[in-house]
């Protein structure tokens, strides 16, 4: 039992409060704390990987067995459940849970590589003190006086920036930031789309509603990428997955770059960037002027197809191919992405696919509502550029002093005309929580190491449930790497803070401790919980050896009501007419692999060839060939891609999945920071965004900055690969007459394998 | 070394089908229907057997080291018109991807090749390498019609920085400098899963779905499937049987809707992995 | 013809003068030697980085396992069957022309044996464990892979190399004694040990010819099967443009062709640095050129055959390498060697260019050049233009392989300019015969010639 007694002042209500459990309900009701030290008692014999412990291995370590423990990812805000493969007391492959929901047993590519950002040569292993402009080693008793004295109090003017947050680990910052008194807790994340979501929240009255993939007949996706980065890859991918099977369901992908989900589409379609609402609508339009849709549509669908046809890039015929596909094929699912929401107009194109689905009828179909959350303090925060705005803004005016950064690397993601930097530098004191030696880590100072995901407690909701209520449990699957006292877990630090400042969480000794009696706690608002399963031993234990075995709960939620979609008119601007100077789309495109950036500092990753142009290590700037032709450039080529708020040079990569008057570079490098993996590897795109903002949520519109393009080197005329800057996988395009992949048609497909 | 055994081995060799008696044959399918090109299953691979990543120099010299690899084409083959689309500036029917690894040839030409005999074929119809009695002449390199044989140019493993060497999987040899490596189909774990069942008493047959490769287990769409061919029940036999692809013909004759294929089959190297037509919906 | 004929020469003026040679050469040859041995000091240097840091730094890679220090192999093994073809074929059909030059033409075999066979140690990727292609006892009862042509390559090249040391030395056993016997020195103990009591009697004389002779029958399968069995190295494999069944025939005329143009090099170098005017004259010259120019028509027929053979084949992979071949990355390489080995011998068809020593000179150098580029574009295209189109890629031999290759043309010379310093590099006792054989046909009678008779009767008699 690690739990002290309980104080005798402390109502039952504080202490659910303490735990996130306000809404719990009566029917929580409080029970005794099971044992909970079911922790991998294993000593780590660091360096000493050959010597296997022949005599007296520690419990839960034999020699030449593998042990599995039940944990979740979060090398994105998706938060699969994974099961950890531990050999001799360390973890040595991460698998996916199959009793997942989330994520079906499978896992990504980043997850998949999470090993490496464990095991990273250059996590932070000893806190740092910034001392005479230096960032210099410290002793953790140092740094946790230092800490104490700039948190240990309350202050209004401290402003505290984590990344995609969820579960416990929201529960005690907010916690943190309640008993500091200070009310500026920002959440940002790149990539998660906070239009999107905005809009979701506004029509269907759910941010994050439910999905149906294998329901829908037709897939209709502006500029989504489920099967790459949009908010839970590998659930959308196992829903792909049963789409594709037969009768398959088609799908149309339409956005300028083409990303991992559009090169699987049945049909692929270029359109010019921003114009994606202007496609929406027109197709509203056409679908309006069929009779068996009237009644159903708003009344003012006016939309001159050959104005829209002429804007958007998109043949007549072909819109006229789409409505019918989008009529005829019932339930659709039509969803729009980063690449369609990234613009001054953003929540307007996201409305317009609203008002599409809400005519075809997809709502309550293939877009299922999602239950009142029991426990809302849990759900996942996934932020946006908004709240990146107004951390920065505050810093910059003096309104904060001292800034907390957990999860996030503003410093690396932000455009330069925020001037991050030197808002940052203005704070007074600045703290970071953090495993790697990222850029805003960098300029901190104090740097405190904490654990990798796999080294710590903790609790988390998955960005995209698939069932309602789904928790996730993280549990440490080995020692920590560095030793014990090396580094500590985020929720270590963060209960003792707490525990300074609100009573409440002295009850505990460590966070482990209280995110145990926190599920425990919850035990009578869960689905099944997990019994005693062999003898003498108690429900308790039973409860919390199950609920670790299985590595998520699943929280008894309300029925979900139906949606009852309101989506207002929508007001699409007519498009500024191209300026001479800047005549290129730039496309920030993100890609699985190395996500927005934080992943650079794996080397699995970096040498995962880019699923579409292949080039592993670097960035590189993609150019439709009868662009580079125009511009007389080939693959290889150096180029200065400039906009008005700064420049890149990068090379050329000529791809014909692109839009002609797009260009895009990969996210993901460009670090300044960050190890020597991610250092000085390629550029970052965000750089050069021009400040531009969605008007209706202060997003920032990452898809409308406008670039030009210089060429400034040739890659001469013999380049072997060692020497280019350029590394590809392969330059092939072609299969070159051979068989290796077949195609057939999707009608025979059908006919054939029916049900199969 | 005597003499009576290489006859043996030499009479065993020349049986044609000599593995046709044998209870296991490792099999794969890959449904390119369902393959998204992901590349989960490379980083898997990487993990699952101690694949290291070599650095952007060494990458620009071509010394990747991945077994698997995703292969992206723009076209098709020729002869496939119902495909094609009308003439575009955009590759609007997506992308081709391949998963493209060791294909464990039955009639593999990596085989005979080696001075060494380093890679042979086991019975259970695993083209196996032998890294410590390769020399490294790479002859099996340049035989191999999918080049999916890797070499170990440098001694990549004694450069892991600490503590990353500690995610290196026990259960196989990292390997040194000079040897060639390739897909084994997780063969630690196949034999991991054949000790459990011997332990069990059951020699010889290994249940189906008790054991995955790394590939199969992170494919978000499951369009890998990996088994025992000669299991009648399993699902990747089922695989090959429903989509007409047979072992021992180098011609398939795949009836109407018959999706199964392997590649260069015309080359007569018996691959173990069958492919499966990908999709494409013409009437969008 | 009568300019070129070679000179009556005194016995005793032939052993003088080739005795000077290992004596007193030129200048030029302790600059060449200088030379040569830079460039081996700077291989060695190369081999000793790409051992330590690992093959990779030779900037191979995935499709291109095989590339230079493939090609040098089997350009140094074809170079080899110069010796065999002017020895033992010529030996076998009677042109004495061959004598004053067939000498330095075996140490060429052996040599470019010895520098061949340096190849496969460079290429491998673990030379300490070699011995392993072998099939010698061992605690694991392991045989190596039979089937495999690299073992077969082993074989080949241990037999050949070790009859082809044979067949040198035992042809050099006369003069070896005539070296004895003026030698001084250390030379005097080398020449007596290795001329193994030679006394010139009747009896010695019948059996070393036998013995020759039959070494010769012995080689002149053993080239063919040594070439060939190179040949299988690519011939049995499947890769397109490697596995053409005419490539034996084809890699042995290839072989005889650099192999002849070799020894115009090697002629004509010798003559100056040894002085050796007087015995190897434009005559022999003239029918050596002949002799490359008749192998040069046999090779290009089996090469334009090989590419009809592609061409008809039909086959998807080998027309594509071979379209490949004249129009992709290499082609520049194709061309070059086309115009080498295919236009340049023509050049021999004047009488004027074959009796000019500088002119063969380039000639021949221009024919081996193209010789080697042969090689490189035997290896090379066909792996940048594989099966799968996803690998196929051109990659350039880099700095450390070209420094090896470079090296391996010094290792080469210097081993062979050593050699010519050490050993007769001219048949002493075969020029005699020829002089002895042209005059006892001319009118003129030689003087000493009873004289000499009753010295080695005489001589005999004391032996015994």
């Amino acid at each position: 039992m690690s739990q002290k007694n309980l104080n005798d002042e402390l109502s039952r209500r504080t202490f659910l409060k303490a735990m996130g459990l306000t809404s719990a309900g009566s029917a929580l009701l409080l029970t005794g704390c099971g044992d909970t030290d079911i922790v991998n008692q294993v000593d780590l014999e660091v360096r000493k990987e050959l010597v296997l412990p022949a005599v007296d291995p520690e419990d839960f370590v034999r020699p030449g067995r593998e042990v599995h423990y039940a944990s979740t990812c979060r090398q994105c805000p998706a938060n699969c459940n994974i099961h950890a493969k531990t050999r001799e007391g360390r973890v040595i492959k991460i698998e996916g849970n199959p009793a997942s929901s989330t994520n079906l047993g499978k896992l990504c590519a980043m997850g998949q590589a999470g090993l490496q950002g464990h095991y990273n040569p250059d996590r932070i292993n000893k806190p740092m003190i910034r001392k005479g402009g230096k960032l210099v080693e410290a002793t953790w008793a140092e740094a946790e006086t230092l800490l104490k004295k700039h948190l240990g109090k309350k202050n209004a003017k401290l402003a505290w920036l984590s990344g995609a947050i969820s579960g416990h680990q929201a529960v005690i910052t907010k916690a943190y930031m309640d008993a500091a008194g200070s009310k500026n807790s920002f959440v940002f994340d790149t990539l998660p789309p906070a239009v999107g979501l905005a809009a979701n929240e506004k029509v269907l009255g759910h941010a994050m509603p439910k999905y149906d993939f294998d329901k829908a007949k037709l897939i209709v996706s502006f500029g989504a990428d489920f099967l790459g980065t949009w908010i839970s890859p590998v659930q959308f991918g196992t829903q792909y997955g049963q789409f594709r099977n037969a009768p398959r369901g088609t799908l149309v992908q339409i956005e300028s770059k083409m990303t991992l989900t559009g090169s699987n589409a049945d049909r692929w379609i270029a359109i010019k960037p921003g114009t994606e609402g202007h496609l929406a609508l027109a197709l509203a339009s056409l679908i309006a002027a069929d009779s068996s849709f009237k009644g159903k549509t708003p009344a003012n669908l006016n939309v001159d197809i050959k104005e829209a046809s002429a804007i958007t890039g998109v043949s007549i015929e072909r819109m006229h191919k789409l409505r019918d596909m989008l009529i005829s094929q019932s339930p659709s699912l039509v969803l729009s992405g980063n690449s369609a929401e990234g613009f001054v107009h953003g929540t307007e194109t996201a409305n317009a696919i609203h008002l599409l689905n809400m005519m075809l009828g997809n709502i309550g179909e293939t877009i299922l509502p999602r239950a009142k959350p029991t426990f809302p303090e849990l759900q996942p925060q996934l932020g946006g550029w908004a709240d990146l705005k107004a951390f920065i803004d505050g810093l910059a005016d003096g309104s904060f002093d001292t800034a907390v950064v957990y999860g996030s690397n503003p410093l690396y993601q932000a455009p330069s005309f925020m001037k991050a930097e030197e808002a940052f530098a203005k704070a007074k004191m600045r703290i970071a929580f953090s495993t790697y030696p990222d850029e805003t880590t960098m300029a901190c100072d104090l740097v405190l190491p904490v654990h990798s995901y796999l080294e710590e407690w903790n609790t988390s909701m998955p960005a995209y449930a698939a069932e309602d209520g789904h928790l996730n449990i993280h549990q440490p699957v080995m020692n920590p790497v560095f030793g014990k006292g090396s580094t500590y877990s985020y929720g270590d630090i963060m209960l003792g803070l707490v525990s300074e400042l609100d009573a409440t969480f002295k009850n505990w000794d460590n966070y482990g401790a209280y995110i145990r009696d926190s599920l425990a706690t919850m035990k009578p608002a869960l689905v099944n919980p997990p019994k005693a399963t062999t003898a003498g031993q108690t429900d308790e234990e039973g409860f919390q050896q199950g609920i670790l075995a299985s590595g998520f709960v699943t929280i008894k939620e309300a029925a979900a009501s139906p949606i009852k979609a309101k989506v207002p008119a929508v007001r699409l601007p007519k498009l500024a007419e191209d300026d001479g100077k800047y005549a290129y789309h730039l496309v920030p495109s993100a890609r699985m692999g190395l996500y927005d950036g934080r992943h650079a500092n794996s080397p699995w990753l970096q040498e995962l060839p880019d699923q579409l142009t292949s080039v592993m290590w670097g960035s590189w700037v993609e150019i439709h060939p009868n662009t580079a032709k125009k511009l007389g450039l080939i693959t290889g080529d150096k180029v200065k891609v400039s906009s008005a708020a700064g420049s890149l040079e990068v090379d050329v990569v000529v791809f014909p999945g692109i839009q002609e008057d797009s260009i895009a570079i990969p996210l993901g490098n460009g670090h300044t920071e960050y190890g020597r993996y991610a250092k000085g590897v390629g550029v970052n795109p965000f750089k050069i965004l021009t400040p531009q903002f969605d008007e209706e949520t202060g997003e920032l519109a990452t898809h409308a900055t406008k670039v030009s393009i210089t060429k400034i080197a040739n890659r001469g005329e013999v380049v072997t690969r060692a020497h280019g800057d350029l590394v590809l996988a392969s330059e092939a395009m072609s299969q070159k007459g051979r068989e290796i992949v077949k195609s057939v048609s999707a009608e025979d497909f059908n006919h054939n394998e029916g049900e199969g | 070394m005597s003499l009576s055994r290489m006859l043996e081995n030499w009479s065993r060799l020349n049986q044609k089908d000599y593995y046709k008696d044998e209870p296991i044959m490792w099999g794969m399918s890959i449904d390119l229907n369902k393959c998204t090109g992901c590349a989960s299953c490379v980083t898997a691979c990487n993990a699952e057997n101690n694949i290291p990543a070599v650095g952007k120099e060494k990458c620009g010299s071509g010394h990747t080291m991945s077994w698997m690899r995703i292969e992206r084409y723009w076209d098709s083959p020729e002869g496939e018109p119902d495909l094609a689309v009308e003439e575009s500036e955009y590759p609007e029917r997506g992308a081709h991807f391949a998963p493209m690894m060791c294909q464990q040839c039955n009639h593999a030409p990596c085989e005979p090749v080696c001075p060494v005999a380093a890679t042979y074929h086991n019975p259970d119809g695993l083209n196996a390498q032998v890294y410590n009695r390769c020399i490294g002449s790479r002859y099996c390199g340049t035989n191999c019609p999918f080049k999916v044989r890797y070499f170990n140019f440098f001694d990549y493993q004694e450069d892991i920085p600490h503590p990353m060497e500690m995610l290196l999987n026990p259960d196989l040899t990292v390997r040194s400098k000079g040897v060639m490596e390739k897909c084994t189909f997780c063969v630690q774990r196949l034999r991991n899963a054949k000790g459990d069942q011997a332990d069990k008493g059951i020699r010889g047959h290994v249940e189906d779905g008790a054991v995955q490769t790394a590939c199969q287990q992170s494919c978000p769409t499951d369009a890998i499937v990996f088994g025992n061919l000669k299991d009648g029940e399993s699902k990747v036999s089922h695989a090959w049987e429903s989509h007409g692809v047979e072992l021992n013909r180098h011609e398939q004759f795949n009836a109407e809707g018959e999706r199964g294929y392997r590649v260069f089959e015309e080359l007569n190297v018996e691959p173990s992995v069958m492919y499966l037509d990908r999709v494409r919906d013409t009437n969008a | 013809m009568s300019d070129f004929k070679m000179k009556d020469i005194e016995w005793a003026k032939i052993n003088e003068d080739v005795l000077a040679s290992l004596e007193s050469p030129r200048k030029a040859f302790w600059i060449v030697l200088a030379v040569c041995f830079a460039l081996v000091l700077c291989g060695v240097a190369a081999e000793i980085y790409q051992y330590n840091m690992g093959l990779g730094v030779a900037l191979m890679n995935n499709p291109h396992y095989w590339q230079t220090y493939i090609s040098n192999f089997v350009f140094w093994i074809g170079m080899s069957h110069s010796g065999t073809l002017l020895s033992a074929i010529l030996l076998l059909t009677h042109a004495d022309w061959r004598k004053p030059i067939y000498r330095f033409a075996e140490a060429m075999t052996f040599f470019s044996i010895a520098t061949a066979a340096i190849f496969p140690v460079i290429h491998i990727g673990r030379v300490w464990d070699m011995y392993w292609v072998l099939p010698y006892p061992n605690q694991h009862a392991i045989w190596p892979n039979f089937r495999s042509p690299l073992l077969w390559d082993a074989f080949a090249i241990t037999t050949y190399a070790t009859s082809s040391a044979l067949f040198l030395y035992i042809g050099m056993i006369p003069d070896l004694a005539i070296c004895r016997d003026k030698a001084k020195g250390w030379r005097k103990k080398l020449y007596t040990a290795m001329s193994l009591g030679w006394m010139g009697r009747a009896t010695e004389w019948i059996a070393f010819q036998k013995t020759y002779v039959l070494m010769a029958c012995f080689l002149v399968p053993l080239a063919v099967s040594v070439h060939s069995i190179v040949a299988s190295d690519f011939a049995m494999s499947m890769m397109p443009g490697w596995h053409v069944t005419s490539f034996p025939p084809y890699f042995v005329a290839g072989a005889l062709y650099s192999g002849c143009a070799a020894i115009i090099t090697l002629f004509v170098l010798l003559r100056y640095l040894f002085k050796f005017e007087a015995y190897m004259t434009p005559e022999i010259m003239d029918k050596t050129a002949r002799l490359t120019f008749a192998i040069a028509m046999a090779w290009n027929f089996l090469n334009l055959s090989e590419y009809a053979s592609i061409w008809y084949s039909n086959d998807m992979f080998e027309h594509e390498m071979l379209i490949d071949k004249f129009t992709g990355p290499y082609a520049g390489i194709v061309w070059t060697m086309l115009f080498c080995a295919t236009v340049v011998p023509f050049a021999m068809a004047w009488k004027k260019v074959r009796v000019n020593m500088w002119a063969m000179f380039v000639i021949s150098l221009l024919i081996q050049l193209g010789m080697w580029l042969e090689r490189f574009q035997i290896v090379s295209p066909p792996l940048a233009s594989n099966h799968e189109p996803w690998t196929q890629v051109a990659v350039w031999p880099g700095l450390v392989q070209m420094t090896i290759t470079a090296a391996s043309f010094g290792w080469f010379t210097m081993l062979f300019l050593i050699f010519c310093k050490v050993f007769p590099s001219v048949s002493m006792y075969e020029v005699k015969e020829m002089v002895y054989h042209r005059n006892k046909h001319g009118k003129k009678k030689l003087q000493d010639l009873d004289k000499i008779k009753d010295d080695m009767i005489k001589t005999e008699e004391g032996l015994s």
